[in-house]
């Protein structure tokens, strides 16, 4: 029996808004297919081998949180990269990603370094930009998904630009127009729609169980899941 | 005389409102525009406590009010409307004479977190009590940290702040000040787990040196009593604490003085303690005539928790907010009732903030449900709400959706016990399902 090896990178300092519900969300489904698993978690100055994984999930955190464990994961950089180019599934959501940019700052006027693995900058301000969205992923661009952003950095990017959702529509509270969002390298995937993204869409679910398991990939069901995301995709029209 | 003619606006709106069951902030609001901090032109006789935090400002304040009214105390509050400028303008604009005098021995008033600091701008509060700061509505205060920062540019000098010692979020406020504080404390009872039960636990790292933070034990989500073994920040010693909580009795000793409550949540018992340190400090009473006066207090006032009859059957209403804390103390009071139980919980869309997401949903700790007869889902995310007790590997089998009001009765029909009704406050469709329920 195939056993995952998961790793939760700072899942204590960085876990808000039901996103270790993707972990379990991944491991749920891996218990139906009958596949065990292993979870791991590293913190700051606790040594992590990303090599020795089959997944990496680095979730949503508080902006605090998020500077705080910043220079700890500049220090993993090569190995990090390494394993993002040599085909490693991970997720990374909400403001998570500020750590694979270049730098950030924050409002108390502090800068921070990122690993580089994209190119583009953060800057925290005091306000919000919050939504709900409808989104076309880049692995099924005709198919749909629904996110909820709530970032309180304004992103400048460089030569990268966004390419693993195609924004269709953007509603509700004070949401900032966007058209495409998140990163994908290879199979890294990295999006600021926060929360439990895999327990609520299982097309990005089945996209990284697929990743993961290969060919030993099997059909579970997914039906009062799809049921829950197309009753809010209908609603929103 | 700008002050008089918004004061006369403020009170004739505040009435036609009343008489067609209207908000209270709009009065307000108006007499803002008509008179721009219009807060500032009143002049006080007595002492101002502000009471903010995530859950419990809305029983706090009403408990303070409800003590020391009983102690003969004359007191001004916003426990009729809302707890923004708008709604705190129309409680102190409609309690002061026409001249602007707000003679009450005191002004009690519930204001919004994030709102605080606006007010403090027109107003000086002499206490300002923080009751708790735990995960709320993303949608407007994101996460803990960044309401503190917003309490924090609310923090007057000479403001005493009364704050919770088990709580190491809040505690943050007392930091890099010169503020007088008074803290409040629950001791160990025997709802205190040594692992965190609750769905979210947003101090699980030292807010002072990030590393692991230990608990002796929790009450829920984050608040307990904690160490960090790294840097020895810790909970303070309590000024006022709540021990030998007896939970069948609804009884607790505060600082060694015994107090018979009218209900027996852990929440309400920390608010007891925290109206009992207002009141002893900032009026100079004694525990006993306090907590006496707080056995008389009845929660109901606050409109949250309601006793009816459902099919012949009792039943419990049970009003939260939309935030994991709030959820998690509604799930942890139908989990620990006696005999069969059935859950009716409507899962709704957010009202106030238009937002279909309901990410809180994935922080409640619903698993805490697993013993429980059957549970009825209905609301517009009900289907989100059945993925998350899916993901929390509940029974679905005793798991019933509802798509339409009608089919409630159906599945209630086969159930059997006391119904316990779970609901949010401010979502879209909840009034709409609670009023087939009664018709039940």
């Amino acid at each position: 029996m195939r056993n995952i090896k998961i790793l939760n990178l700072y899942n204590e300092a960085l876990e808000l808004n039901g996103d270790t519900m993707n972990v379990t969300a991944f491991t749920n489904r891996l218990d139906e297919m009958g596949y065990g698993y292993e979870i791991s978690t590293a913190g700051v100055g606790e040594e992590a081998d990303f090599s020795a994984f089959d997944i990496v999930f680095v979730c949503h955190g508080k902006p605090h949180n998020v500077s705080a464990v910043s220079a700890d994961f500049v220090r993993r950089r090569e190995a990090f990269i390494a394993a993002v180019e040599s085909g490693t599934p991970m997720l990374f959501t909400g403001s998570a990603n500020m750590l694979l940019g270049k730098s950030f700052s924050m409002q108390d006027g502090k800068t921070y370094e990122g690993i580089g693995l994209f190119d583009f900058t953060c800057t925290e301000f005091d306000g919000m930009y919050v939504s709900d969205a409808v989104l076309a992923p880049s692995f099924a661009p005709e198919q749909r998904m629904f996110g909820t952003y709530y970032r309180c950095e304004d992103v400048t990017f460089g030569k990268d630009r966004p390419n693993l959702f195609r924004v269709s529509k953007n509603l509700g509270g004070t949401g900032a127009v966007v058209e495409e969002e998140g990163f994908r390298k290879n199979n890294l995937f990295a999006t600021w729609v926060l929360g439990p993204v895999l327990a609520r869409n299982p097309l990005m679910l089945k996209e990284l169980l697929r990743l993961v398991l290969g060919e030993d990939y099997r059909e579970t069901d997914f039906s009062l899941e799809q049921r829950a995301v197309d009753m809010i995709l209908a609603e929103i029209g | 005389m700008r002050l008089f003619i918004a004061i006369c606006v403020c009170r004739m709106l505040w009435f036609v409102g009343k008489l067609v069951g209207k908000g209270t902030a709009k009065p307000g609001d108006i007499a803002r525009a008509l008179c721009p901090k219009v807060l500032s032109r009143l002049r006080f006789d007595g002492k101002i406590i502000c009471v903010t935090g995530t859950n419990g400002k809305t029983t706090t304040s009403n408990m303070i009010t409800h003590i020391l009214r009983k102690n003969g105390f004359s007191v001004i509050n916003n426990s009729f409307g809302s707890n923004m400028l708008g709604g705190v303008t129309t409680a102190l604009l409609c309690g002061c004479t026409l001249g602007g005098r707000v003679k009450a021995d005191y002004s009690v008033i519930e204001i919004d977190e994030r709102w605080l600091r606006f007010l403090v701008k027109e107003i000086h509060p002499d206490y300002l009590v923080v009751v708790n700061l735990l995960r709320d509505q993303i949608m407007r205060n994101c996460c803990p940290e960044i309401v503190l920062e917003k309490i924090k540019m609310g923090i007057t000098e000479g403001t005493t702040l009364v704050l919770n010692a088990n709580d190491p979020v809040s505690q943050q406020l007392s930091w890099g000040r010169d503020n007088p504080v008074i803290w409040f404390a629950l001791d160990r009872n025997a709802r205190s787990t040594e692992h965190c039960t609750s769905g979210t636990n947003d101090a699980r790292v030292c807010p002072k040196c990030m590393h692991t933070l230990s608990y002796e034990y929790y009450h829920y989500n984050h608040v307990g009593k904690f160490r960090c073994e790294n840097c020895g920040f810790e909970c303070p010693k309590p000024d006022y604490i709540g021990t030998e909580l007896d939970f069948a009795n609804a009884s607790m000793k505060v600082n060694g003085v015994p107090v018979k409550l009218t209900f027996d949540a852990t929440y309400f018992m920390f608010n007891t303690v925290t109206a009992a340190a207002v009141c002893c400090e900032a009026a100079g009473l004694s525990l006993e005539s306090v907590l006496s006066a707080a056995e008389s207090f009845d929660i109901g006032v606050t409109g949250r928790y309601e006793e009816m009859t459902v099919m012949g059957r009792k039943a419990q209403l049970i009003l939260t907010k939309q935030n994991p804390a709030s959820v998690d103390q509604s799930v942890q009071f139908v989990a620990e009732k006696q005999g069969p139980v059935t859950a009716v919980i409507i899962a709704d869309n957010m009202f106030h903030t238009n937002n279909k997401d309901v990410l809180f949903m994935y922080d409640v700790a619903y698993e805490n449900l697993k013993n429980t007869d059957c549970i009825i889902i209905c609301g517009q995310r009900r289907y989100d709400l059945a993925v998350r007790m899916k993901l929390g590997k509940m029974d679905m089998s005793r798991v019933q959706i509802c798509d339409a009001p009608e089919d409630i009765k159906p599945c209630l029909e086969k159930t059997k016990g006391d119904i316990c009704i779970m609901t949010l406050l401010h979502a879209e469709n909840d009034a709409a399902l609670m009023r087939e329920l009664r018709k039940l």
